[in-house]
């Protein structure tokens, strides 16, 4: 058994307020985030040293996501990952990033899961 | 859906779909019904069509900053009531939103019932400043502004703050030297506040009674029967006006600390609705030296410091102390019915000259006594119980002006104390270039004190 990857009870309550519609955007919205930092991640090491302006934005919007679902250690490699500014080497910045995608798609596998409220 | 609610728009900004989709689905359930942007551009095309009275807004947007586009609506539409939304750790830049204006400020996640209340108190705050046009209201606004006069490029900066921070609800904390104004610019953020309304209720926490005190803010403790209705409950709506809240003991800091956290006044017959109260608080010194002594909470200072306003004192704008002095002088000339009409420019270059240590009630003070002492019409230096200001001397005058180091016990020898004392009393009414309350003070005694002891040395010389 994994620990769950987010407050459970809060993402139910979410899906019951937006219903399914809500829980697809979900999953699409982090999926576009992945997606994102993915593309930033295999850029030319020319083009990429540091958090550029779209990568913080990519996290930011992926934080904003995962306290809204209570995905605490998404929240916190989000945290780690926005922190390490302009002046970060490349081989550093895609560690991080990493950590945060590997996190990213455990909470996305867990509300893939969530039961369709419609169904 | 309560269309009472839907009739006045909401303008929501959040580029993240799976958020705006939620935040939509929560203010709708709630019966508000927004129009929605994803992008700064169409929130500036949406804000120019629509003309929504309230905004949430997140601050993080992809083509540009949400601070940016707020000061633009705001210059646009002040009357605009806009919620800015933020992650949690970058509360930092919502209290910088706060500061340039932003009505309140939502932290995420977002929880549903406090974004709902934020949107209903935006709302009801818009329609009281739009609907009131109170006359006292204006009256009162005037006569604050009369009092707050801002030739001054620093007193200019002032009322900036003051009309940015009276669209907020946050608390605002005003530090300025004794006499600087502090409490007419709280009047003036409330009057010009949506709160105009409702009481300003004033409570100087320096008294040293405690269980005054406590009965006064709380309504609570042994005094509490005498003093009725805490400042706390009669405040709501409106504002709490907090002098030197550094003062409070421990215990009573504890409790309004409390009352902030919780919303609940703690009164025992009080409602248990929250207590819905701005507080704005003031003191001379910069509240994290009273941090540092061991006089405030940390805690209480977070929940107090949030919007700061600093007033500078008297001497640091002397621009202003002209138009200052000629309507002081018109408020006390109709108080005490003299008619005195103007201050000569002499008379206000002996004012321009002056220290003004105790700022602006040193000055009305100043200027009350010349003219209860006098009839006018016009005020004139001699009317004015002030030193002339000593003249700059050159460096050759400063040497040769510079006092003969003496031995005083041999310059005092064979005086008598009378003597001594009035030598004492004579230099320093010399110095005083011959006012005898200057003098008074420098000498730390009362003024008759030397009008009796020198009309004594007349009869002696007699």
């Amino acid at each position: 058994m994994f620990p769950s990857r987010l407050d459970t009870a809060v993402l139910a309550s979410l899906v019951e307020m937006g219903g399914e519609e809500l829980r697809l955007q979900l999953l699409a919205d982090l999926r576009a985030c992945e997606d994102g930092l993915k593309t930033l991640c295999c850029l030319s090491p020319e083009t990429a040293t540091g958090t550029t302006p779209q990568t913080a934005h990519l996290l930011h919007t992926l934080r904003g996501i995962a306290m809204t679902i209570g995905a605490a250690t998404l929240v916190q490699s989000c945290i780690e990952a926005e922190n390490l500014g302009h002046a970060v080497g490349r081989a550093a910045l895609v560690q991080s990033l990493v950590a945060v995608l590997q996190e990213c798609a455990l909470v996305r596998a867990q509300i893939e899961q969530c039961p369709d409220v419609n169904a | 859906m309560k269309p009472g609610k839907a009739k006045l728009g909401l303008m929501l900004v959040e580029d993240t779909p799976s958020l705006q989709m939620l935040y939509r689905t929560v203010l709708r359930k709630a019966g508000f019904d927004p129009i929605c942007a994803s992008t700064g551009a169409e929130a500036q095309q949406l804000f120019a069509t629509e003309r929504p009275p309230v905004v949430l807004l997140d601050l993080v947007l992809p083509d540009c900053d949400g601070l940016t586009l707020m000061t633009e609506m705001l210059t646009e539409a002040p009357e605009t009531r806009v919620i800015v939304i933020t992650a949690n750790g970058s509360v930092a830049k919502a209290v910088q939103a706060t500061r340039k204006g932003a009505f309140d400020f939502l932290v995420k996640p977002l929880g549903d019932l406090r974004m709902i209340g934020a949107v209903a108190n935006a709302m009801t705050e818009y329609q009281a400043i739009t609907q009131r046009g109170g006359k006292g209201i204006s009256r009162a606004l005037k006569s604050r502004h009369d009092a707050f006069v801002a030739r001054s490029d620093v007193m200019q900066q002032v009322n900036t703050v003051i009309a940015a921070v009276a669209r907020s609800n946050a608390p605002v904390f005003i530090i300025g030297p004794s006499g600087s104004g502090k409490a007419a610019c709280a009047e003036m953020i409330h009057l010009r506040s949506s709160r105009a309304t409702k009481p300003l209720i004033q409570v100087d926490c320096g008294l040293p009674d405690a269980l005054a005190l406590e009965a006064i803010l709380f309504g609570t403790g042994a005094q509490s029967d005498i003093t009725g209705q805490s400042a706390i409950e009669r405040a709501r709506g409106g504002t709490l006006f907090l002098r030197n809240p550094h003062k409070l003991t421990p215990q009573l800091q504890g409790r309004l600390l409390s009352v902030l956290n919780t919303g609940q006044s703690g009164e025992a017959h009080s409602s248990a609705a929250p207590v819905d109260i701005r507080i704005i608080s003031a003191a001379r010194q910069d509240p994290l030296d009273a941090i540092r002594a061991g006089e405030l909470e940390e805690a209480l200072y977070y929940r107090l410091f949030v919007l700061p306003l600093t007033l500078p004192p008297l001497h640091a704008r002397p621009e202003d102390l002209p138009a200052i002095a000629e309507q002081f002088l018109g408020e006390i000339a109709q108080q005490e019915g003299k008619p005195f009409r103007r201050i000569t420019p002499e008379a206000l270059v002996l004012l321009q000259s002056q220290p003004w240590e105790g700022n602006l009630h040193e000055l009305r003070n100043v200027l009350r006594q010349a003219v209860v002492l006098h009839e006018g019409p016009d005020l004139t230096p001699g009317m004015l119980p002030l030193a002339p200001k000593a003249p700059q001397l050159t460096a050759t005058q400063a040497v040769q002006a510079a006092p003969v180091m003496l031995d005083l016990d041999s310059a005092l020898s064979g005086m008598t104390m009378a003597e001594i004392e009035a030598r004492a009393i004579r230099a320093a009414i010399a110095r005083n270039g011959g006012s005898i309350p200057r003098a008074a003070q420098e000498l730390d005694i009362a003024p008759s004190t030397i009008y009796r002891k020198r009309d004594d040395w007349e009869k002696t010389t007699h």
